[in-house]
């Protein structure tokens, strides 16, 4: 087991280069005209495009960018991002536990509530229940991220006025910024407000999280429903549940430990993904519901193209990508023993 | 028991509505944030927003009043008769947020650091160059800079007299402006605190490490995160979504009403919509004016116009003076020929004048900005001086626009026929309607006539129109300082900002220019400026594209809003306060 997972991680490297490689290259498709307008936000500074290019060595040969990058990168800095106003590592320091604490937040529903709709469908397939669920997911899984959420905003912020978009209330921010009283252990609002004994912080900062959250269990977990019902469903129809059935186990003995877990392994495999996404950003519903996360930062990196930030982030996902893959094929080996690494 | 928590839980959430901001705090939410707190390096609204608040210059405006310039960090300013020595002596027992006292050492600083630095990207060299060092070259290649400025150039820009912490300040230029203040008036020329900077491991200030300095990567130094300025607030936090500022206790001008201020950065409108009727905003960005009716009436919301208010932007059409007709798409054959347009197609000044009827700028605010907005005589705004508002205004007659084209080219336009293309950066609305406007009206005169539209990605535009391809284009200015020169010079002079791209030379305009330069007096300069209103009519080197009306949206508790069109965000957090 140790080896395999020391194998998959020599792979970082490789993933690596290979990325930020071809990344480079496709920013060589634009002229060095063009990722210097990227620079350019007003006329004021349109006359000194040639200024740019040249401050910022734009028309250089692409290896030597990239040596430059990487050169940089091996001392342990990913460049300054230009849309976050600073580097890109406090950049990723900074966002990253917004997006984590989303995504922590975020994932038990989303799995949990995927699994669980997904069995009541396979169990009563066809049934009252199977048919409610299946519209349910298509309506979940069709229904875009932003008009989920700005409904869900109008109704429990416009007309309601019980939840709020943000990270935190004004109140708190202002009270928060700079005082040396409360600490930041882990910069996740809601484990450092327990951590500090501010249960009315952890309180505002779990109702920031609760449309955001609704809004990513609603669409994520329509997939996840509809994998575990086929899987569960193909798995039902084994013949290893009618031997356990005929030796007169009880029915939830059968569907629960023996249908039901070797049906995970697609819907673990899928889960895998739904977490890469969901730790990498997910850029509709931050910039909606204003969470300051590395989706949104992401995003508006690319569309300005923010060299190093780009590739930061590209560095970024595909460590996250090796691992998350890691840690499922860890999961398969516990949930079906048969699947063996030497 | 599990149900029971649930509730309770349930029941904490809900109990508490959403929270309206407290009566000393004002939170405004817009997008686009500061680029840098660093003043040297800063040019954009997002950045100006702030250090406009934190940072403060030796004069500026008086409240909503763009041409009266009042004492701020200086008390009293003389010049010397040849324009080129202003003295200034400064405010007494002034404060920096790090609690350092303000003397000229820190006036010759902040000058020298900017001066020196000069980065393309800021306003500093752009602004002043030519004035305290006699060449507007930035810092981008640090040799061909040494080339031109010498130690002893920056080193001269600023001297004490009464010593480094006296309060007299003695700044030399080499080439004289009447709009001094104006231009200092500009964040870009704030006072830094120079202990701070030089403890912190900014430039040091001396001869020996300013090379270092040319055209450097300020948003990597400690000023671009850590200001200490002598404004009214000083910065508490500046995270990934918003900025957090605290009322300075010291501040010379009294403590402010408003003690904390948050910038919440939203790009989202209608989130910030919502924020704004939820009471969470005291004010909020919105993009355009049709956004507008869903907060007309609303309870609790104020819309703020004002039919004096102008801004400070002009967008205009340039006419391309001397078009590059090599492999040039947009120009067809590049003769006289039907076919397409000759390179000094618009030099012709018929062929303005014709192109001047077949736009409508009353028309245009009637229909495009809905009846707010402001018909221009000259291209400049209003509210500036010299503006010259007796000047006729040429509107949409296609009799007179005929007899024009008849009379150009010596009637062998008129025989033959043109095509060209004219451009416009893609997603700006009103460029592309104000060029589609004059395209479908030149149909009508002419079947020989034919002027296409097309977009450009920004990038492509500007190399375009740099390369001097773009025939006819689109494109505006915003105000810098308020002075006419900043527009006048910019679009007008055959050496200004836009000259590269249209080669303008008109040599009747430019006497005027050249002459307003070099006097101080206002009268006269305005009755310069209103002289060269006088000759566009009758030259017309662009075509003005109406100005927009202007409007605020705060909560109805807000109180002294006003609107300063050279503040990056209109109004000071100083002067307002909620009731």
């Amino acid at each position: 087991m140790l080896v395999f997972i020391a194998r998959r991680l020599l792979l970082l490297p490789v993933v690596f280069i290979g990325v930020t490689v071809a990344l480079q290259l496709l920013m060589q498709l634009l002229t060095p005209y063009q990722r210097a307008a990227a620079y350019v936000q007003s006329e004021q500074q349109m006359n000194r495009l040639d200024e740019i290019i040249r401050l910022y060595r734009l028309d250089d040969p692409w290896y030597l960018q990239y040596g430059r990058w990487l050169n940089q990168v091996l001392h342990g800095n990913l460049g300054y991002s230009r849309m976050s106003r600073q580097p890109v590592m406090q950049t990723i320091a900074d966002r990253f536990p917004a997006t984590l604490e989303l995504a922590l937040f975020a994932i038990v529903p989303v799995i949990g509530v995927g699994i669980w709709l997904g069995t009541a469908a396979a169990l009563n397939r066809d049934r009252f229940i199977d048919q409610v669920t299946r519209v349910m997911s298509i309506i979940g899984w069709s229904l875009p991220t932003f008009v989920l959420g700005i409904w869900l905003l109008v109704i429990f912020y416009g007309w309601l006025g019980w939840l709020q978009p943000g990270r935190v209330s004004v109140r708190y921010l202002t009270e928060l910024a700079g005082n040396p009283e409360f600490r930041h252990y882990t910069r996740m609002l809601t484990v450092d407000a327990l951590l500090n004994g501010r249960w009315d912080i952890f309180v505002d900062a779990v109702k920031h999280l609760i449309l955001p959250v609704i809004t990513l269990s609603v669409v994520q977990s329509a997939q996840i429903m509809r994998v575990m019902r086929s899987s569960l469903l193909d798995a039902l129809g084994q013949d290893y549940v009618r031997t356990a059935k005929a030796k007169g186990l009880p029915q939830r003995v059968v569907t629960r430990k023996h249908a039901r877990r070797n049906a995970l392994i697609p819907v673990i495999t899928l889960a895998g993904f739904v977490l890469i996404g969901l730790i990498n950003g997910v850029v509709i519903t931050e910039t909606i519901f204003n969470f300051p996360g590395l989706g949104q930062w992401a995003a508006q990196a690319a569309t300005n193209l923010d060299y190093a930030a780009v590739l930061g982030f590209a560095v970024f996902t595909a460590i996250m990508v090796v691992l998350a893959n890691l840690l499922v094929d860890v999961l398969y080996g516990i949930v079906d023993p048969r699947i063996r690494y030497a | 028991m599990k149900r029971s928590i649930l509730a309770v839980i349930a029941g904490a959430l809900l109990a508490v509505a959403a929270a309206q901001v407290p009566a000393d705090t004002y939170v405004y939410m817009t997008f686009g944030e500061p680029v840098t707190l660093d003043p040297a390096r800063a040019y954009d609204t997002g950045s100006g927003g702030i250090l406009e608040n934190i940072y403060e210059t030796l004069y500026t405006y008086d409240g909503e009043s763009i041409d009266v310039l009042v004492p701020s960090l200086a008390v009293d300013h003389q010049v010397s008769p040849d324009g080129l020595t202003h003295t200034f002596k400064l405010r007494e027992g002034v404060k920096f947020h790090s609690g350092n006292t303000m003397s000229c050492k820190d006036v010759e600083y902040s000058f020298q650091y900017g001066a020196l630095v000069a980065h393309p990207e800021g306003a500093i060299a752009y602004l002043m160059g030519h004035y305290w060092l006699g060449t507007s070259i930035d810092g981008s290649d640090p040799a061909a800079f040494q080339a031109e400025v010498t130690w002893e150039m920056i080193d001269s820009i600023v001297e004490c007299p009464d010593g480094p912490d006296g309060l007299t300040v003695q700044l030399n230029l080499v080439n004289p402006t009447p709009a001094l203040l104006a231009i200092l008036a500009y964040p870009g020329f704030s006072i830094i605190d120079s202990q701070w900077a030089i403890e912190g491991g900014s430039w040091d200030g001396t001869e020996a490490t300013w090379t270092e300095w040319i055209g450097r990567d300020l948003t990597q130094e400690f000023l671009h995160r850590n200001p200490s300025g002598t404004g009214a607030y000083q910065l508490v936090e500046w995270t990934e979504d918003s900025v957090v500022a605290r009322a300075f206790p010291d501040y010379w001008g009294g403590e402010p009403a408003i003690k904390n201020v948050v910038y919440q950065y939203v790009d989202e409108q209608s989130t910030r919509i919502l924020a704004l009727q939820q009471g969470d905003a005291d004010r909020i960005t919105i993009n355009e004016t049709s956004a507008l009716v869903q907060l007309e009436g609303a309870p609790g919301v104020k819309i703020h116009r004002n039919p004096n208010w102008t801004s400070t932007s002009v967008t205009a059409v340039f006419f391309n003076y001397d078009i590059d007709t090599t492999n040039n798409e947009d120009v067809g054959s590049g003769q006289l020929d039907g076919n397409g347009i000759p390179a000094n197609f618009f030099a012709d000044v018929n062929v303005r004048r014709a192109f001047a009827h077949l736009f409508d700028q009353e028309a245009f605010v009637q229909e495009i900005y809905e009846g707010d907005g402001v018909v221009l005589t000259m291209p400049m705004p209003p509210s500036f001086l010299g503006y010259n508002d007796d000047v006729a205004v040429r509107t949409l007659d296609l009799e007179a626009a005929e007899e024009y084209f008849r009379a150009a080219f010596g009637g062998e336009l008129w025989e033959k026929g043109f095509q060209f293309t004219a451009l416009y950066n893609e997603g700006n609305t009103i460029r592309r309607t104000a060029l589609e406007i004059i395209a479908e009206n030149l149909e009508f005169i002419n079947p020989k006539f034919r002027m296409n539209v097309r977009g450009l990605q920004w990038a492509d535009y500007l190399s375009r129109t740099a390369e001097r391809k773009a025939p006819m284009f689109a494109l505006g200015w915003a105000a810098d300082y308020a002075d006419p020169s900043n527009f006048i010079n910019t679009f007008l002079d055959n050496d200004g900002y836009y000259s590269p791209r249209t080669a303008i030379d008109l040599p009747e305009i430019q006497e005027l220019i050249d002459q307003a330069d070099t006097i101080q007096d206002p009268a006269e300069r305005a009755f310069l400026y209103r002289e060269i209103g006088t000759l566009t009519f009758d030259q017309v080197p662009l075509l003005t594209v109406p100005m927009q009306g202007v409007f605020l949206v705060t909560r109805d508790n807000l109180q002294g809003v006003y609107y300063n069109p050279m503040y990056s965000d209109e109004f000071l957090w100083k002067d307002i306060s909620k009731n």
